[in-house]
């Protein structure tokens, strides 16, 4: 499958465009055939290759991003690196985009410069759509109900009808049909969302219409459109691409020393912003150190993870990537503690039970809240317990730190009694 | 059903901790004046093996109990200490007196079913003999025909209904109050007040129908109506005014109800000024 | 799992219409095609005129599967009929007295849990209730007509005798209320002193209520037992069936391809903090009364069933009251877990279907008026 050349909306070939499921160049043992002597060399090369003049493996220089404390993320604004995230592995998402980033794409589009239609148009149309039909519906409801009400109100004055009452009663139905229509206008007056939407609407119908709208020159379009949006990582994704795998450059807002903070003084950091307002004082229970075990874990499975509050969950998990299938699972962090500290010091008593009443204190209408919410999108819920260690000492090592925690899965799904008989 | 009432103060049965009604009519009457429902956890001996439509008795939540007992139209009985008293109080005379009430309740019952049985076959040779006549000319075939139909006819006509070698039937009876005396209406157990009963109070006095939501991930369920003809309108959750809520159940919240078209509910008590304030949440994504 | 279309390929924000509502209105207007799950009849309160499809064939009205309900009150008097027949079906339904032929079973209210059962018969026995032996009231003042003795033997001295005992059913109460719920089954209360058993007042079935229900059988217990049995299982208690649940037997391989299957899995798997197959055994119930256990063993209605040998059971059921207990800790769910039997998913390559069928699972019904099930399952 090849780029659509000629045709603007034929979807790019997402297998190819995705082949790298993170952002390391890795370079594969070719297959041994054991008839054939020269896979033998293949391989006895491929093996050697590393020491004699290793290949690389990671970008040359590392992409380059910025922490933004106003916003708790880690922002990256240079064209090639956001590409590159998104495109091997999908971390990030686009910060006036629904996850990638279209916007300039978008920017393109609505100022008729032909660029490619953007999933959130797409979405727009399909919601517009929606929308007409909704209102379709609400005219021939109330339409059926003043009918029945006029109907009882003859019953009620008249008994028999005759002809001269059956005449009158088409010519009402006329007018309140007539009147349904005009009493259309303001229903949408009185619900401005819906306005919005009809006048974005029109002006991107127009714009859309790449025959009549002029084609300016692609090169005064380089000149003035700047591109707005920067990829937005989550500081477990941030964290994930800066410790695991080596492939990020944070720069700290502050600091004014040549040297790159270590991985260490991220995690700091990390923590220390994981709560609102940042709160200086560190704990084992800090929620950066739990998601990000969550996330660790799943990553190093090999799932491709991302945040989930659109749906109302911690992460969303997803086989190879949103382009390709929607997610399958949820995922929901809670943390468990199972260290006797939680139970016998008064310290950690007072912290468990003030992190065990988050979130409304895990009652069942709460579960059963998000297990719907789930099931009405098709995926399935998963609860990650994480294991929270008793605070220990503060160390440098960061494997150290997060190899105390302990990450178990459940799967959470609706049983019917009645589906599962015989 | 318009014209059924029932005496007010009217009593509430408590069994373990469980607000239980056995009456229909009790039934009948709160959901018509009180906009109480209730859950229906009973039987329906009719149709037994089905999960869709259940029976007597009605389970009332904590928060209806209350709810009735403060307006003075219902108070709460301790059933288990009301039977065991009422069962050793009672004569040996009302006891013999109770018995042949049932019998002739269960010799009525017995009349009934026979009656019908004996309905359905009627109707059932009337079919027959119908049949019979509207065959075809073949003059053998009719006379054969016409005589078993008349035959059959003739039949019905002489089954009698001889009500003296009807069995009574055994009937287990709903409500224990015929034989046992009624409890003396008491104002001094009244159900607890569940930290979100302010909500249930407000939203009940704004004449919507309330019943518990757990399967779908709320408290409560409001209807604008009878819960048998209308679909509900909001999720509704009561939480104390101070408390933090997590915004990730917020999201679920207005997803949820968002995807049912209904509203996602939250509301408590604003002890400052003394009056409940609800809020609603609906999704508009991106 | 199919993925709701979308031609961009991303997760939508707006959530496909959810399948549990019919749409507004009548069945005049125009609809969106309807998504393919299935609808649970039993989410939403169903008009009782569509009773009588279940009943009575002759005047079968088809139970849609959507309903008819209305959005809101808009005063029109077809909207005040419709629910005023709708109250009037259903007061009708509800009216009806439970009546049962003269000379079936009867039982009698045993004090405190439970009822005994005069002549066991019908249908119900084969998966309801236990046979236990009883020694028989007046065995001390033994006639002479037990013993046999012969005339040729000397006369022994007399031994201490062993109690004669009979077998007589007995009934758990949630068993015992369903029956009088269904009306199989006569339950007096326990007869005047003197007089004979069987003949104390019939109980109603409030009286029943009053019996039955307390600290044994409470009424969330009770709802669940009786939401299954309906829908036909046969459910037993947990606590006394515990020799039925399957131990799990490791299938003995080929030694040298197990040492290299350890061997591969040392070197190269990930190692994960909680390995699943380290513990196959089953564990006790829990010793914390607030902790949740698993309370039913419930099988799917087969022929053949024993109830002196159950087999093992279809499902595991542990009924949760809402209002009284929170989400369920990592090490509850893991001693719930314990009670239920190791079933690794071997053999199944497909990603999905092993994460569906996991290395144990329980069935959650969590009740607060009406139950909730989910099933929860571990799976790795």
């Amino acid at each position: 499958m090849s780029y659509g050349t000629g045709t603007r909306n034929r979807r790019p070939n997402y297998a190819q465009l995705h082949a790298r499921p993170l952002p390391l160049i890795t370079t594969p043992l070719p297959a041994f055939i054991p008839h054939n002597p020269l896979s033998l060399i293949r391989i006895l090369h491929a093996l050697l290759l590393p020491y004699i003049a290793p290949p690389p493996s990671h970008p040359a220089p590392r992409y380059q991003a910025y922490f933004s404390p106003a916003t708790r993320s880690v922002h990256v604004t240079d064209p090639a690196a956001v590409r590159a995230l998104w495109e091997s592995g999908f971390f990030g998402k686009g910060s006036l985009s629904r996850s990638e980033p279209t916007w300039l794409e978008g920017e393109k589009r609505r100022r008729g410069l032909g660029a490619e239609v953007t999933s959130e148009e797409v979405t727009a149309k399909r919601r517009r759509e929606r929308v007409e039909f909704k209102r379709e519906r609400a005219r021939l409801e109330r339409e059926a109900v003043e009918e029945q009400l006029r109907k009882e109100k003859i019953a009620a004055n008249g008994g028999a009808v005759d002809e001269l009452v059956e005449k009158v009663a088409a010519l009402e139905v006329t007018e309140v049909n007539g009147s349904a229509q005009a009493g259309e206008s303001p229903e949408t007056v009185e619900d401005p969302v819906e306005v919005v939407v009809e006048a974005s609407d029109l002006k991107a119908e127009a714009a859309a219409d790449p025959e009549t709208a002029p084609a300016p020159s692609v090169q005064d379009v380089d000149i003035h459109l700047v591109n707005q949006e920067h990829l937005q990582l989550s500081l477990e994704e941030a964290f994930f691409l800066t410790y695991a795998l080596g492939v990020l450059d944070v720069q700290l807002p502050s600091s004014s020393s040549p040297t790159l903070p270590t991985n260490a003084s991220y995690l700091h950091l990390f923590r220390t912003h994981s709560r609102f307002p940042p709160s200086a004082t560190l704990t084992p229970t800090d929620p950066f150190l739990l998601r990000y075990a969550v996330y660790h874990h799943f990553r190093a499975l090999g799932w491709v993870v991302r945040d989930g509050v659109k749906f109302a969950s911690d992460f969303l998990l997803y086989e190879r990537g949103p382009v390709f299938k929607h997610a399958a699972f949820a995922v929901m962090v809670l943390p468990s503690f199972t260290h006797e500290y939680w139970f016998e010091d008064p310290l950690g008593v007072k912290e468990r039970r003030r992190v065990e009443g988050e979130r409304g204190g895990r009652d069942w209408v709460w579960l059963h809240c998000v297990n719907r919410v789930q099931t009405a999108v098709v995926k399935t819920l998963v609860i990650a317990y994480v294991d929270v260690p008793p605070p220990g000492e503060e160390v440098d090592d960061v494997g150290d730190v997060l190899g105390r925690y302990k990450v178990r899965e459940f799967c959470l799904s609706r049983w019917s009694p009645n589906r599962n008989r015989g | 059903m318009a014209d059924i009432t029932v005496a007010e103060p009217f009593p509430i049965f408590a069994v373990a901790n469980k607000y239980i009604l056995y009456d229909i009519n009790t039934v009948t009457y709160i959901r018509r004046v009180h906009h109480i429902c209730g859950v229906l956890i009973g039987n329906i001996p009719q149709a037994a093996q089905q999960n869709v439509f259940s029976g007597i008795p009605l389970e009332l939540i904590p928060e209806e109990a209350r709810l009735l007992v403060e307006r003075g139209s219902a108070y709460i009985v301790d059933d288990v200490a009301s039977h065991r008293r009422g069962l050793t109080d009672l004569s040996a005379a009302e006891r013999i007196a109770f018995v042949s009430v049932l019998e002739k309740q269960g010799l009525e019952a017995a009349l009934a079913q026979k009656r019908k049985a004996d309905k359905k076959r009627e109707k059932h040779f009337e079919k027959a003999g119908g049949k019979a006549r509207k065959r075809g000319p073949d003059r053998e075939d009719t006379e054969l025909e016409s005589a078993s139909a008349s035959y059959a006819v003739s039949r019905a006509a002489s089954v009698v209904p001889n009500d003296s070698d009807v069995q009574p039937l055994c009937i287990t009876p709903t409500t224990s109050y015929p034989p046992l005396s009624a409890p003396k209406p008491t104002t001094a157990l009244l159900p607890p007040a569940s930290p979100s009963y302010d909500l249930f109070a407000h939203l009940h006095s704004k004449d919507y129908f309330l019943s518990p939501g757990l399967r779908f991930g709320c408290q409560y369920l409001a209807y604008p109506g009878d819960p048998l003809r209308f679909h509900s309108h909001f999720l509704a959750n009561g939480v104390a005014w101070d408390q933090e809520i997590s915004l990730l159940n917020i999201v679920a919240g207005g997803r949820l109800g968002t995807g049912v078209k209904k509203g996602y509910l939250v509301g408590g008590k604003d002890d400052s000024r003394d009056e409940v304030r609800v809020f609603c949440f609906e999704w508009a994504a991106m | 799992m199919p993925p709701p279309s979308s031609e961009a390929g991303d997760d939508d924000g707006s959530p496909p219409p959810s399948p549990a509502l019919s749409p507004r209105g009548t069945s005049s207007t125009p609809s969106l095609p309807a998504p393919s799950a299935d609808v649970d009849l039993t989410d939403e309160v169903q008009d009782f005129r569509f009773l009588t499809s279940l009943i009575d064939s002759e005047t079968a009205q088809k139970l849609p599967s959507r309903g008819t309900k209305d959005f809101e009150p808009h005063g029109t008097r077809a909207q005040d009929a419709a629910l005023a027949a709708s109250r009037a079906a259903m007061h009708a339904a509800l009216s009806l007295a439970r009546v049962h032929p003269r000379g079936g079973q009867r039982a009698e209210w045993d004090g405190k849990d439970g009822a005994w059962v005069d002549k066991p018969g019908g249908f119900w026995v084969r998966s309801v209730g236990r046979v236990v032996r009883v020694p028989i009231a007046d065995s001390d003042s033994d006639s002479d007509s037990e013993d046999q003795p012969s005339d040729t033997m000397p006369t022994k001295p007399k031994s201490p005798r062993k109690p004669k005992t009979e077998a007589r059913t007995h009934l758990h109460p949630e068993e015992a209320l369903w029956l009088l719920e269904r009306g199989s089954l006569d339950i007096h209360w326990p007869p005047a002193p003197g007089e004979a058993p069987f003949t104390g007042l019939p109980m109603s079935l409030q009286g029943g209520y009053a019996a039955f229900l307390g600290e044994v059988l409470s009424l969330e217990v009770f709802t669940v037992y009786q939401y299954l049995k309906r829908a036909g299982y046969t459910v037993l208690r947990a606590g006394e069936n515990e020799g039925s649940v399957p131990v799990y037997k490791a299938a003995a391989g080929n030694p040298l391809s197990v040492l290299f299957a350890r061997l591969w899995t040392a070197l190269f798997a990930p190692q994960p903090a909680h390995d699943p197959t380290t513990n196959t055994s089953i564990g006790p119930a829990p010793t914390d009364p607030t902790a949740p256990r698993v309370t039913y063993h419930v099988y799917k209605p087969l022929p053949g069933f024993k109830k002196t040998s159950p087999g093992p059971p279809d499902f595991y059921v542990s009924v949760i009251n809402a209002r009284e207990s929170c989400f369920p800790s990592e090490r509850q769910l893991d001693g719930l877990l314990a009670q239920t039997p190791y079933h690794p998913p071997t053999g199944v390559t497909n990603l999905y279907l092993r994460l569906k069928k996991g290395y144990r699972d329980v069935v959650l019904a969590v009740v607060d008026q009406g139950v909730a099930w989910s099933m929860a399952i571990w799976t790795s």
